[in-house]
């Protein structure tokens, strides 16, 4: 690998632009995703940033409003709209990069929004980014080839009493849905370990 | 509603969020040129290396395979003026 001059980033610039930002509007952030996956586990392709934040639906309009006075785009003609139907704000950051940013109504996004950790990019900036555990049960319950990539890569990072957490929380949250195959993926995530 | 019904309700929003979040991103990944997927590239694997990445390869097989067939193209493309 080159060990010339560190390049820049438009990834960097953008967690850098989202964290201000949303700390200026006091909007509870934890960066999710492949930036969260390349922060916490190994790199990935991403072509986004990713965030779950507090539940702003009572004060969307100017959220909104706000963003976009910081530089932030919309991605869709009726954000608002589109956030209060589907949970999710999607914006561009000033340096270009897709922004979603889900907005955590459930009880275990809220846990992982209050425990996320602080990290230094480096930019210098400070982001708050989801905890190994979160992300994994996050993974768990994504279903595209990718998550499970992901998934095998974040449990690496977690204590064994975090794996036994995730499990337990993943197994619950499936069992609302009616579903096995959350849990099936953290348990072949975790039984790759044993092979590592 | 009862509280079990409610965070379920809330468990079904969650999912749902993403099933069109994934939709999103598929159309978007759709109408990106072939510039911007480089570009795309070359950002992520620069984010690895500003945050001190120091592996032989940044991405899994896979995503490295797909990078190498695309500059290629991208290159092919340069090349021949398109």
């Amino acid at each position: 690998m080159s060990s010339g001059p560190t390049p820049e980033s438009r990834l960097s610039e953008a967690a850098s632009e989202l964290g201000k930002a949303l700390e200026s509007l006091d909007v509870p952030y934890a960066i999710i995703g492949g930036v969260a996956i390349s922060l916490m586990a190994r790199p990935r392709l991403t072509a986004d940033l990713d965030a779950v934040i507090g539940d702003i639906l009572d004060r969307l309009p100017e959220v909104v409003l706000e963003l976009t006075r910081l530089g932030f785009a919309a991605r869709v003609p009726d954000p608002v709209a589109f956030a209060a139907t589907n949970l999710v704000l999607l914006v561009r950051s000033p340096s270009g990069v897709p922004v979603d940013l889900s907005i955590g109504l459930t009880g275990f996004e809220q846990v992982a929004l209050s425990r996320a950790l602080t990290l230094r990019l480096a930019t210098g900036s400070l982001v708050r980014v989801c905890r190994p555990v979160d992300l994994a049960v996050m993974k768990a319950l994504a279903d595209r080839s990718k998550d499970m990539d992901d998934l095998k890569e974040i449990v690496v990072r977690c204590t064994e009493r975090e794996r036994e957490e995730a499990l337990a929380t993943t197994s619950a949250l499936a069992e609302l849905l009616g579903t096995r195959s959350p849990t099936d993926r953290l348990e072949a995530a975790l039984k790759s370990l044993e092979g590592a | 509603m009862g509280q079990m019904d409610e965070v379920r309700e809330r468990m079904l929003a969650y999912m749902a969020k993403f099933a069109v979040l994934n939709e999103v991103k598929r159309r978007e990944a759709q109408s990106r040129t072939l510039e911007e997927r480089v570009r795309m590239m070359d950002d992520a694997y620069a984010f690895g290396v500003s945050q001190g990445w120091t592996g032989e390869k940044p991405f899994d097989f896979e995503h490295n395979r797909r990078w190498l067939t695309l500059k290629r193209k991208h290159v092919e493309r340069s090349d021949a003026g398109i």
